[in-house]
Parts: structure tokens; C-alpha cells; sequence
């Protein structure tokens, strides 16, 4: 997967603000693995979606 | 590793030791001296409990020579993957820094309920860091080796149990299961393994991974130590009357991702069992909520842990369980809004159908060297997706079997059959019959 400089940005701030400090060598394989969990999130809200049961997340 | 001797299995074990033919101690002298040949070339065992061991052993030989009944495993070694609390040992979940974790106070439940039938603890077995991986290829432990060609690998995460089961090291061995972690190893190594119903059998003492679809159990190479070893483990056998007539259904669409080597190797197993197609509807999206859940309780464990110091982690799993951390907590409303819908299609299924077959993996054994697999033209990497055809089952509890498929040549690969929840004896009855046909069977080793 190519490398995406913003995207390790934005996941190392999103690390900040709960207190974890990404090193370097991390913020790649972190970024990597955010995108995935996105795609597979999609996929949920699609079944969800298709199921006429989007909405309500808080309930 | 090679098939030059094909060791018994746990039941001739405990028949002969029972009988007075064997004692415990040699069997137990003979299966260190089994391992110290293979175990430098797979790497399945991280450390051996000889003391331990020992003991065990010779308490099962006093016991018979007392005329007590040392139990239905008598004097039966096996391993545990590195994750089972074992009194006095630090349970690293294969973790380099937990080496020194303070000794486990008690075993676990199901290491327990091991001792009193008999079995004989030899020792720890390789895993994926905290289970997370579907690979075993550790950082801090090495790489667990297929024992069918040690160029490949032996899958993960319980890939030591699976590995030392097939090479013959042990008759049996305990592994976990969250998202595949012993049907793909068991599919990639050629063995038989068993996911019970979420609940069924103890996780207490077990590290933990993802609550809601932590399931521990065993491998085994035949049909009949699996069931000799779930009863003990699950501590009840349930009866099994005559050979009921089940309506089997072949999984398909999301279940269909395999190679074409796969689906030649399962063809004959769904033509005994006049398997019909059906559709799964929403397993897609059960795969990725229990993919999502998997990342978000994993990370929400190991947080503290994550935070004090990241680089003690294995790398291949750190990043994950980081971007688990990450992700709001309002996917976990959808990942749940998503079982539910799941578990109602599962439901209506098993209406139509009383067991459920499809590939255990979509792959045989990728190549250590390049650890990944080709389905529908998409290069997966292996780590992260050899379960794909597994983990949709995990979200739903039920039990799922798997099975090592009867071939000619090529490296093994497995059959899952899938129940409604409670209903361990369907999978059993299914398998007693394919094992008797001899559609399924433990993989030779290589001569």
C-alpha cells in the first residue's frame, strides 16, 4: 500500500489526543491499518443500509 | 519432519497406559525425545514444563498402581498454546515482554480439568502475538513452521498447536479461537479442530483477546480424540444416538473466495453429503464486524500497555491494535446492529439446512517468504486475511468443525461444517461419517 503523508499526520494527532504518542516508525503501518478498519466500517454501513436500519446509532 | 513414524493417538495412549502396557513416564520420555528431533525445524513448542511433566506422569502411574483410575487421558501428552495460565509459568500470549511476567498463581480452567483426567502437560506452544494473526510469525518467538513443507506456514494464530499435532509431537493441544485462529491452522496443517459454542468450554485463566468471541479448544489428528478431548474440556459429552438424517448445505457467495484447488479438494466431500447451495446473506459484513470488533477490543486491552511503551510490540500486530485504539466508539452500535441482523439470517439457514460446509481457508499453505494469497484476483496479505472464510462464523457463536480433506498430493487443507449453536453432535455425526467414507483425514506427513 502506498504511503499517504497526510494520513499518518491525521493518525498521529488522533493518537495525541488520547494520550499515545506514535512513534515514527509507526504512524505507516498505523495509517495502513486505519484505512483498512474504513473500508471494512463502509461495508457495515452498507449492510445497514441495505437492511433499511441506518440511523440510530445512538439508541 | 517426516512421516517415518506415526505416533498413537491419545486414546491408544490412555487404552495402553490404562492397561498396564505402558507406563506414562515412557510415554512422556518418548515424546521429548520426539520433539528435541523435530520441534528446531518448526518451531512449534516455545518451552518445554519437564518437571511439570514429569510429575504429572508419575502421579498417573502411581495412581494405576494403586488401582485408582488415572482418567479417561491417562498418561496423554499435548501442549498449550502460549496463552493457557500454567501455575508457576509466566503466560506470555506471545508477547517477548511479558517473558518475565509474574508466574501464573493457578492453571487454567481447562489446563485443570486436563490434569484430572489424566493428560500429562509437556509444554507452550508458538502463537501470533496476543493471537492477533492468522500467520504465526512472531517477533519475539519465531516463525512456526508447516510441518508439510517447511517453506509455508503453519497458519495462525494457534499455528505451535496445529504444527506440533500434525508433525506428530504431541496427540492433541490446545488453541484459542477469536476469528479463525484454529480452523485455519487446522486447515493449513492438515488436523482437526474444534470451535465450540461461545460459552461452552471455560476461558477463565485463558488470555484474553475479544470477549464476546474468545472461544478455546483443541486439535487433534483423529475424529475421536476431538470428541475425547472437547468432552473433557466442555467437562460433558453429549450423547449421540443413531446417525441422524442432516440436511447439509454448501455455503456459497462470500464462502465461494477460494482457489480453484480448494474447491476441487471439497468438491467430493459436498457431493457425499448432497450438499445444497445456499446463500449466507450478509456474511460480507459479518466479516467485517467481527473484523472491526477484533481491532477495537484489542486496542482498548492493550491500551495502558500501548501507551507506556509501544515499541515492545511486535510490529505486524502493535499497528493494528493502535488503529483499533483509534477508531470512534461509535462503530461498535453498528458492529452489534450488524451480528444482530447476522444471527436472525443464521437462524432462518438453519431452518432450511442442519449443517453448514464450506473451505476452512481460502488457500492452502502460502509461502513463509512471501506470506500472502490470490482470490478473485486480489493479492491478500496473509496476516490479516487467511480467516476471511472463518471469521464471519465467530460473530455468530455457533460451532464450527474443521476437518483436513482426504487429497492425492499438495499441501492439506480443511472443511469447516457448522451447527446451530449447542449442537456440537450434528458436527460430529457429519464427521464420523466422511471419516468413515474417507473424504477426511489427518494429512500424512511428507516420507
Amino acid at each position: 500500500m502506498e504511503r499517504s503523508p497526510l494520513a499518518e499526520t491525521q493518525a498521529a494527532a488522533l493518537a495525541a489526543l488520547i494520550g499515545l504518542d506514535l512513534p515514527d516508525a509507526c504512524r505507516a503501518g498505523v495509517a495502513q491499518n486505519l484505512e483498512l478498519l474504513r473500508s471494512h466500517l463502509r461495508r457495515l454501513d452498507e449492510a445497514l443500509d441495505s437492511a433499511g436500519e441506518h440511523g440510530g446509532d445512538a439508541g | 519432519v517426516n512421516g517415518e513414524v506415526q505416533p498413537d493417538s491419545a486414546l491408544e495412549i490412555a487404552r495402553a497406559v490404562r492397561s498396564g502396557g505402558r507406563s506414562a513416564a515412557s510415554v512422556l520420555t518418548e515424546t521429548f525425545i520426539r520433539i528435541e528431533r523435530a520441534n528446531p525445524c518448526i518451531n512449534a513448542f516455545t518451552r518445554l514444563f519437564r518437571a511439570r511433566a514429569q510429575a504429572e506422569a508419575a502421579e498417573v502411574d502411581a495412581k494405576l498402581a494403586r488401582g485408582e483410575d488415572p482418567g479417561l487421558l491417562a498418561g496423554v501428552p499435548y501442549g498449550v498454546k502460549d496463552l493457557f495460565d500454567v501455575a508457576g509459568e509466566s503466560t506470555t500470549a506471545g508477547s517477548g515482554a511479558r517473558r518475565q511476567a509474574p508466574p501464573a498463581q493457578a492453571d487454567a480452567e481447562v489446563v485443570r480439568r486436563l490434569a484430572a483426567a489424566g493428560a500429562v502437560l509437556v509444554g507452550g506452544l508458538n502463537m501470533d502475538e496476543y493471537a492477533y494473526g492468522f500467520v504465526t510469525v512472531n517477533a519475539a518467538f519465531g516463525t512456526t513452521r508447516n510441518p508439510h513443507d517447511l517453506e509455508r506456514l503453519a497458519g495462525g494464530s494457534s499455528g505451535g498447536a496445529a504444527a506440533a499435532v500434525a508433525a506428530g509431537l504431541v496427540p492433541f493441544a490446545l488453541g484459542s479461537d477469536t476469528n479463525g485462529s484454529i480452523r485455519a491452522p487446522a486447515s493449513l496443517c492438515g488436523v482437526y479442530g474444534l470451535r465450540a459454542t461461545h460459552g461452552r468450554v471455560p476461558v477463565e485463566g485463558a488470555f484474553p483477546f475479544v470477549h464476546n468471541l474468545d472461544v478455546v479448544g483443541p486439535f487433534a489428528r483423529t475424529l475421536a480424540d476431538l470428541e475425547a478431548v472437547d468432552a473433557v474440556l466442555a467437562g460433558r459429552q453429549e450423547g449421540r444416538g443413531p446417525e441422524p438424517q442432516l440436511r447439509i448445505g454448501r455455503l456459497d457467495g462470500w464462502f465461494d473466495q477460494a482457489t480453484e484447488e480448494v474447491h476441487e479438494a471439497l468438491r467430493p466431500v459436498a457431493e457425499t453429503l448432497d450438499a445444497h447451495p445456499i446463500r449466507l446473506e450478509r456474511a460480507e459484513a459479518a466479516r467485517s464486524a467481527a473484523f472491526v470488533l477484533t481491532a477495537m477490543e484489542g486496542g482498548a486491552l492493550h491500551f495502558e500497555a500501548l501507551r507506556r511503551d509501544p515499541m515492545a510490540f511486535d510490529p505486524a500486530v502493535r499497528d493494528r491494535l493502535i488503529a483499533g485504539v483509534l477508531t470512534p466508539g461509535v462503530a461498535l452500535s453498528r458492529v452489534e446492529r450488524v451480528r444482530r441482523l447476522f444471527r436472525l439470517e443464521l437462524e432462518r439457514l438453519f431452518e432450511r439446512a442442519d449443517v453448514l460446509i464450506a473451505p476452512a481457508t481460502p488457500c492452502t499453505a502460502p509461502r513463509v517468504a512471501e506470506p500472502e494469497f490470490v482470490v478473485d484476483g486480489r493479492m491478500l496479505p496473509a496476516r490479516a486475511h487467511l480467516g476471511m472464510l472463518a471469521q464471519p462464523l465467530s460473530l455468530a457463536g455457533i460451532p464450527v468443525l474443521t476437518a483436513p480433506l482426504r487429497r492425492s498430493g499438495g499441501m492439506p487443507v480443511g472443511v469447516q461444517l457448522a451447527a446451530p449453536a449447542g449442537r456440537e453432535d450434528r458436527l460430529f455425526a457429519v464427521a464420523e461419517r466422511l471419516e468413515r467414507s474417507g473424504h477426511i483425514a489427518a494429512a500424512s506427513l511428507p516420507t
